[in-house]
């Protein structure tokens, strides 16, 4: 999985201001990347923010993507740079001990 | 001017149906999207038959993500309030593709605001490919309490042990529906409780019916408050997990449709409705 690892606190105000780039359109919170807590390999404790080049360029309406949005250059520079994007495995965000 | 009856459904002129199937096209053009007139035409059946059926005022949401757009495929029909699409969801034509990793849909109400109680209460998910590629315990929907395990209504397969169960605020002993391989789990699930001790769950194909069992589920918890997912389950924190990869077509929640000769005509509507709007048939 692509993407990037970064603190909670970061990630909170990413998602922050991907809800409010829609809001302040007077359009409703369709849309995000989420954001995953990592429980094992060397990042455990940081937090995991999806942003495949697929997810960057997600049809949101009328054509446009995320990418299309100044907002969501804002939150790649924030975060480093696409060029800061990582690649982890899977099994690293998955909660290991969930309730069944 | 002359117009065919086909220019004017598909060319923007509603006047004459229903006046919420309207509104919901109306919304969908809104995102850029086509609406042609045959699927007007079913939208506007759904609608009707909903009312006529006497269940409409039981789902609180209902999602049809066939748009291939994010905005027009988190439109509710029902409020025209919006579901919020997270992580990775492809937006395909006929239906939304879950990866199974970090891919979900959310309602952005609780449960509880809902009205669903321990005596009325369902949820469904119209599932149209199944990889089978599922984590054990990876759920079709889910609302969940982290705290008090009763607290959750959701669908899931075991994978280990080639089973479907179903969930609503259920002891986990009471749950096991039937035995089917996971491959197998895909259709309209439909879960509904018209009381405190009748639960139905079904997973309707074009066949007919893979599951249809009644269970007998005593417990007496109340809903979790969190707000109800698809591809996985939610919890009160807001934060999911258990994710399902997998195609969905249609998604409701709600208070109980009502008994189980409704439980089937809603899921023929569902089936009805997203077959004739995309074009492609159910498992």
């Amino acid at each position: 999985m692509i993407g990037f690892v970064t603190s909670p606190t970061t990630s909170y105000e990413v998602l922050q201001g991907i809800e409010e780039a829609q809001l302040s359109r007077g359009l409703p919170f369709f849309w995000t990347t989420g954001s995953y807590p990592i429980y094992a390999g060397a990042n455990t404790g940081q937090v995991f923010i999806p942003a495949d080049d697929e997810l960057l360029t997600t049809n949101l309406r009328q054509g446009l993507t995320p990418m299309d949005f100044p907002e969501t250059h804002i939150f790649i520079k924030a975060l480093g740079g696409l060029d800061a994007r990582v690649e982890i495995d899977q099994k690293d965000i998955v909660n290991p001990n969930p309730a069944n | 001017m002359n117009y065919s009856l086909g220019n004017m459904l598909s060319g923007g002129m509603l006047a004459g149906l229903d006046m919420d199937a309207r509104a919901y096209i109306a919304a969908v053009r809104a995102t850029g999207v086509s609406v042609s007139a045959t699927q007007v035409t079913a939208i506007n059946n759904f609608y009707k038959n909903c009312k006529s059926d006497g269940y409409y005022t039981s789902l609180k949401r209902f999602f049809l993500p066939i748009w291939s757009n994010a905005s027009a495929n988190a439109i509710d029909l029902i409020g025209l309030t919006s579901g919020t699409f997270v992580g990775g969801v492809t937006h395909s034509s006929g239906f939304v593709r879950f990866n199974g990793t970090t891919g979900y849909f959310r309602d952005n109400a609780t449960v509880i605001a809902h009205g669903m109680t321990a005596s009325t209460a369902h949820a469904m998910a119209l599932v149209y490919n199944n990889p089978a590629t599922a984590a054990d315990f990876a759920r079709f929907y889910g609302a969940y309490d982290t705290v008090d395990a009763t607290k959750e209504i959701t669908a899931f397969s075991v994978t280990s042990a080639s089973q479907s169960q179903s969930r609503i605020y259920g002891v986990i002993a009471a749950v096991n529906v039937n035995s089917v391989a996971v491959s197998l789990q895909e259709g309209i699930l439909l879960a509904n409780r018209s009381s405190t001790t009748d639960h139905r769950y079904k997973i309707s194909k074009t066949a007919g019916f893979f599951i249809d069992g009644q269970i007998a589920n005593l417990s007496s918890s109340t809903p979790p408050a969190a707000k109800m997912a698809w591809a996985t389950r939610n919890s009160n924190l807001d934060v999911p997990n258990t994710f399902y990869p997998a195609d969905y077509g249609a998604m409701s929640v709600g208070i109980s449709i009502g008994n189980n000769a409704l439980l089937n005509t809603y899921i023929s509507r569902v089936k009805t409705l997203w077959e004739t709007c995309t074009g492609l048939t159910l498992p």
